[in-house]
């Protein structure tokens, strides 16, 4: 063996024990749980294997008198909201702590209050966040309200239905309220990054003439790719596993009515999984969360092909 | 557009009114958020008051008594105009004397009437004729209601809800609000000062700047709103938490301040319980000081190996050679996709098989592989130019050096966050600790748990919640102050920058 | 280098953490008896007052050779603890659960069947509405323990001013709806009611109109009953042809709690455990029975109950305990230190109950009927409460969302 090569599995071993040990095991038994349907008793072992019907329950189709139906439109529905969820909320995130960044990279005098004062919230609980926004956005008492009513008067849409009370708005608001908090996590890698990148880059730059606009083009973005890669990655589990968020302020709702499917209009998939789960639907909620690596490993396969085309 | 003189000054003027606003409502809540928390400290609050006090009522009572002497109810349904100048008010100097004591006693806003009409209610019971609602309010914050009714003996008076007190801090609101004022108005001169000071072709820098602190001011409060909301709510009574200000729902800060939540959590009212079996030295130590340093123990232990792990992981992937490396850093990458809900009783079941239930290394130990701790360090990793380490490598410097020269001095800022993430993580990890813990041993629950023991069955006691999420914070609060400069700048700010 | 005084600190702080941490391990000396282990979730009151009644159990003669060793769980994450306990085989000998719990530790086999261990001779003394809801499957799976339900909270401020007796809360669906338009004022933001969406809450209505969830068998749900559908028809109307709910149920809207207290709501439905927050905050209200329907007054059940675990190996001097524990005298005696409900017929007349809200919950509470037993309560509300909800908003019609909620049901919830 390589000299290098003992040296890496050296330094990785320690993480790839555990790994092997705690997370490899359960990612198998949850594998192995899919095809198995709802526990008859407390053990681990006495289940009654169902094939494939799990996931033939979520993602086929059957016949109805009135013509071909989804198994469980809820599934797909919840899908599409998160595809929703991540699609703001993502490129927002991105752009919040970006902008709060480069903002905070220069000489500004008391930078340092306020990129600890942008991080903070990150040590906040979810669930008290959650609240917060919630008595923020509520109809008729809220600080939203109430400021809204001033400049509106009493009959605006914020004072009426509030914005988690609408279907439409009740995605957006809570991703404002996810942002906000997040902003800052995101801006501490940039900055640190941001450090990263030699100052001669950009004194050559400005030599050959280039606006800071092209210099933010050209030179920084590139350099930024890896944390750029990892925000949306993360962003992409975030959207997958998005869950506190959503029972503290939303609890999947408000229902919206289409066709004769009743679907939550911010029930993301994380959501919809973890009711599976508390529901003890184990093998199902199991079951989804292959689904969706299944459909994440996919999108990332076919978007490697087209931006490697695209090049 | 910055560059015309009277365009300048009317953007000042515009980010002065801005600066008056912003301050204004800073200060002002931050001060009263200050005399709020010496209030808690050093006055009791008053549980359901008596008040107004039954001395006061009498002596209101004498004074209606006069005020109404003579003047006969109105047939019902017809409307009672009692203070027209033409009713058939006997004493007009009792009435001046009613209001004078009423406002004296009920504070500056003074005694108003509300819905006269509405006022007109026949009271139950035959000896009472007619009954008039006067209604007080109190400085806008609190209300006190009678009931003036006519009965065999002549007018009385008779309090239908119970009313609100003066507090303390309504009374310390006047040097407050002066204090805000000196406040803002000393930083509105300085600025002014400053912009008289700045020669004509730096205002526009100067405004430019003005807006910036403003914006980011406006996001600043935003941000950390939740913050203030949770201090402020822990020192609220229970059943209050929720009552909001109507007329400015950013005043948020209690009248009436109470230390009961803090209390509560700390278990500091606790006595021992006569007769327990339990050894009562277990039961004493059964409390938040137990939970906490278990907590600390349990956060730091795992945020320390988390963080050395991950960094030596996230090194080989980022800077090191290994067969098959991308193709395992994919999978790693797609474990994530799985919610660790799945992972918990299989996790459980290992456990048990080791056993570890019940110990401390359980808390923690399969939380230790953690595939987002490697992946943040890596990427951080990857903007780390590779000269440097070539560098090292040519002056001599083993891996292990390398690592801990080169690497470990440039990644801090990304390392220290990852600590304090992953303390976090341990610091509120309640589902799995919960099911590791060892009830039958008190002096073994960490935080998160001993806090759901706090929390009753059907009513969430928000105070207390609150309360214990501002404890929970403070350890996360001492870390970051400690490595803030380390957190914001980095070690070696600058080795990449010649 | 300048990094080195900092790393000394830490390292000299982690090893008193270590040293404080270090081997707490608590052994507690056996005196001889064989030890039963009860898991609960208790507050510190009801704790120390459980710990008494252990003491005076242990003390009859008969029990000479037990001693039950009291263990405290958060009430939160108490399902969860208890599922992966029963996992690995360190399940307790018996425990107190959330109501709704019982019906999934029976049908997994975990708890004990009473019958065989002589409940059929006491059943008759607990309350119908918490016994209820431990018989599953045609056994009596656990102990009605501790008990409450919902009754009508109104702000008797409110009432006056809106010329109403401050002392007659209304007593049927029509009065409740003819005093809600006198108390609401829509454009001061005063409703006479906020009202829950989730089937729990909703119980109250079902019941009051005599509608059945689940079938006895526990095979069918009868959702789609007339009465069922009127009831809903009923809980629509408040919001929306009446006008007198406020929208406390929907997404972002201020909860019926919260606008209780802060006089927005003049009316709730609400449980005991509120008595003393309200008390705290200074509001003036009264309780009175939940609206009678059809079938005249009822409510829902809650509380918590008690179970015999299989594993155990002494199921008899379990049975024996959790008996004297819920027996008259003892039910007198706790819910008289902690101001609760019985689960104990023969209680209600031992204790007295100055409280004259509490007094108004002793007689809702013997109008219970027991709740709909499910393997999985948490289920059965996540998927009718969306169709519930399509229903408030006036997306489906009642008769619409309760045959889809019967289909979702029968699928999803009585198959597991």
């Amino acid at each position: 063996m390589k000299k290098e090569t003992l040296s890496s599995l050296l330094f990785l071993l320690p993480f790839l024990v555990l790994f092997g040990i705690f997370l490899l095991f359960p990612i198998a038994y949850s594998f192995f749980l899919s095809f198995f349907g709802s526990p008859r008793d407390f053990s681990l072992s006495n289940l009654e294997f169902v094939g494939f019907s799990n996931y033939i329950n979520i993602l086929g189709i059957h016949r109805t008198p009135t013509g071909w139906k989804l198994n469980d439109p809820q599934f797909w529905w919840s899908l599409a909201v998160t595809v929703l969820y991540g699609g703001i909320s993502i490129p927002l995130g991105i752009a919040a702590a970006l902008g709060l960044a480069l903002l905070l990279n220069n000489k500004l005098r008391g930078k340092e209050f306020f990129r600890s004062a942008f991080f903070l919230p990150n040590v906040l609980d979810m669930l008290v966040v959650g609240v917060i926004w919630y008595l923020i956005y509520a109809p008729k008492y809220g600080a939203l309200a109430q400021i809204s009513t001033v400049f509106l008067g009493p009959d605006n849409f914020f004072n009426t239905t509030g914005l988690l009370g609408s279907p439409l708005t009740a995605l957006p608001a809570v991703v404002i309220a996810m942002v906000l908090k997040g902003a800052g996590f995101g801006m501490i890698l940039f900055l640190a990054a941001l450090q990263n990148i030699p100052e001669c880059i950009y004194e050559a730059a400005d030599i050959d003439g280039a606006s800071k606009w092209e210099q933010f083009w050209r030179i920084t973005l590139p350099l930024l790719k890896p944390i750029l890669v990892f925000m949306v990655i993360t962003g992409v589990i975030g959207s997958l596993n998005a869950f506190t968020e959503i029972y503290a302020m939303t609890a999947g709702g408000p229902q919206v009515v289409i066709g004769d499917e009743t679907l939550g209009s911010t029930s993301v998939s994380g959501y919809y999984l973890y009711k599976q789960f508390e529901g003890g639907r184990y093998g199902y909620a199991a079951a989804i969360s292959y689904v969706l690596l299944t459909v994440t490993l996919i999108i990332t396969f076919v978007q490697q092909k087209f931006f490697a085309g695209a090049k | 557009m910055l560059e015309s003189a009277p365009f300048r000054v009317v953007a000042f003027v515009l980010l002065i009114a801005g600066l008056i606003v912003l301050s204004g409502g800073v200060v002002g809540q931050l001060l009263k958020f200050g005399t709020m928390v010496v209030v808690s400290l050093t006055h009791q609050p008053v549980v359901n008051p008596a008040f107004p006090e039954a001395t006061l009522l009498k002596e209101l009572d004498g004074l209606a008594g006069q005020v109404f002497e003579g003047y006969l109810a109105p047939l019902p349904g017809e409307r009672p105009d009692v203070f027209a100048t033409d009713s058939p008010l006997k004493d007009a100097s009792a009435w001046g004397a009613f209001l004078a004591t009423t406002k004296e006693q009920f504070g500056r806003g003074g005694a108003r009437f509300l819905d006269k009409e509405a006022s007109c209610v026949q009271a139950p019971g035959a000896s009472v004729r007619l009954v008039y609602r006067m209604v007080f309010e109190k400085n806008k914050k609190g209300r006190v209601a009678f009931d003036f009714a006519r009965g065999e003996t002549g007018w009385r008076i008779t309090q239908v809800e119970p009313g609100t007190h003066i507090t303390v801090m309504d009374r310390l609101e006047p040097v407050v609000d002066a204090a805000t004022g000196v406040c803002v108005l000393a930083l509105v001169l300085l600025v002014i000062a400053k912009w008289l000071k700045t020669p004509a072709h730096g205002r526009a820098d100067f405004l430019k700047a003005m807006a910036l602190y403003e914006a980011l001011t406006v996001g600043v409060i935003v941000v950390l709103f939740p913050f203030f909301w949770m201090f402020c709510t822990s020192f609220k009574a229970s059943g209050t938490e929720l009552i909001f200000n109507e007329k400015n729902p950013f005043d948020i800060v209690p009248n009436e301040p109470t230390l009961d939540n803090f209390k509560k959590v700390l278990k500091i009212d606790q006595a021992v319980v006569p007769g327990a079996r339990v050894d009562d030295v277990i039961e004493q130590k059964n409390n938040f000081s137990t939970y906490f340093i278990n907590s600390l123990f349990v956060a730091t232990t795992a945020a320390f190996l988390v963080t050395l792990f991950s960094a030596m992981a996230a090194y080989v992937f980022s800077k090191k050679e290994l067969p098959f490396k991308n193709g395992l850093f994919s999978v790693l990458l797609g474990t994530m996709m799985i919610p660790g809900l799945m992972y918990m009783v299989p996790q459980f079941f290992m456990i048990c098989q080791m056993g570890l239930t019940g110990t401390k290394l359980a808390m923690f130990l399969p939380h230790l592989a953690s595939v987002f701790g490697v992946f943040m360090l890596k990427q951080y990793m990857d903007t780390i130019p590779s000269s440097l380490l070539e560098a090292a490598r040519i002056d001599g410097a083993s891996e292990w050096q390398c690592f801990t020269v080169v690497i470990i001095p440039l990644a801090m800022p990304i390392i220290l966050t990852l600590f304090l993430l992953t303390f976090l993580f341990h610091w509120s990890n309640f589902l799995w600790q919960l099911i590791v813990t060892d009830f039958a041993n008190p002096l073994s629950i960490t935080l998160p748990v001993g806090l759901a023991l706090f929390r009753g069955q059907y009513t969430s006691e928000t105070g207390q919640i609150m309360a214990a999420s501002c404890f929970s914070i403070v350890p996360i609060a001492v870390l970051f102050l400690i490595a803030q400069k380390y957190f914001i700048e980095g070690m070696t700010q600058g080795a990449v920058k010649e | 280098m300048n990094r080195h005084p900092l790393l000394l600190a830490f390292a000299v702080f982690y090893v008193l953490l270590a040293i404080l941490t270090w081997s707490q391990d608590v052994t507690r000396a056996p005196d001889g008896r064989t030890v039963l282990t009860f898991w609960h979730t208790y507050g510190d009151d009801e704790t120390a007052a459980l710990k008494e009644i252990i003491a005076d159990w242990e003390k009859l003669p008969a029990n000479a050779r037990w001693t039950i060793r009291p263990i405290r769980l958060p009430f939160d994450g108490h399902k969860p603890k208890i599922r992966t306990a029963l996992t690995v085989g360190l399940g307790p000998d018996m425990a107190r659960v959330d109501w709704s719990f019982v019906c999934e530790l029976a049908r997994k086999n975990a708890c004990v069947d009473l019958s065989t261990l002589g409940f059929d001779k006491i059943k008759d003394q607990y309350v119908p509405g918490p016994l209820q809801t431990n018989f599953i499957d045609g056994k009596y799976q656990g102990f009605p323990e501790q008990t409450n339900c919902v009754a009508l909270f109104y702000n008797k401020s409110m009432f006056r001013d809106a010329g109403l007796d401050p002392d007659k809360p209304p007593a049927t669906w029509d009065e409740f709806i003819e005093m809600g338009k006198k108390l609401t004022d829509a454009k001061k933001g005063i409703y006479a009611f906020g009202m829950d969406n989730t089937v729990w809450w909703t119980l109250p209505f079902f019941n009051t109109f005599g509608a059945h969830m689940i079938s006895e068998d526990g095979k069918k749900c009868l959702l789609d009953s007339p009465q069922a559908i009127a009831a809903l028809e009923l809980k629509a109307s408040l919001f929306a042809t009446h006008q007198i709910e406020a929208g406390a149920w929907r997404a972002g809207g201020t909860p019926p709690e919260q606008g209780f207290q802060n006089q927005k709501y003049a009316m709730i439905f609400t449980g005991p455990w509120n008595l003393p927050r309200f008390a705290n905050s200074k509001l003036d209200f009264g309780v009175g029975l939940i609206p009678a329907g059809p079938a005249g007054t009822s409510s829902n059940v809650g509380g918590n109950n008690a179970v015999i675990f299989r594993a155990g190996k002494h199921h008899q001097a379990c049975f024996d305990f959790l008996a004297y524990f819920t027996s008259a005298e003892v039910q007198a005696k706790w819910c008289q230190r902690l101001n609760q409900i019985p689960v104990n017929l023969g209680a209600y007349d031992l204790i007295k109950v100055d409280d004259p809200h509490l007094k108004v919950f002793l007689e809702q509470m013997k109008s219970t009927v027991g709740n709909p037993v499910v393997t999985s309560f948490e289920m059965l509300e996540n998927v009718v409460n969306p169709e519930m909800e399509a229903v408030l908003t006036g997306q489906k019609s009642a008769a619409d969302a309760m045959r889809d909620a019967v289909r979702k049901v029968e699928t999803k919830v009585l198959t597991l």
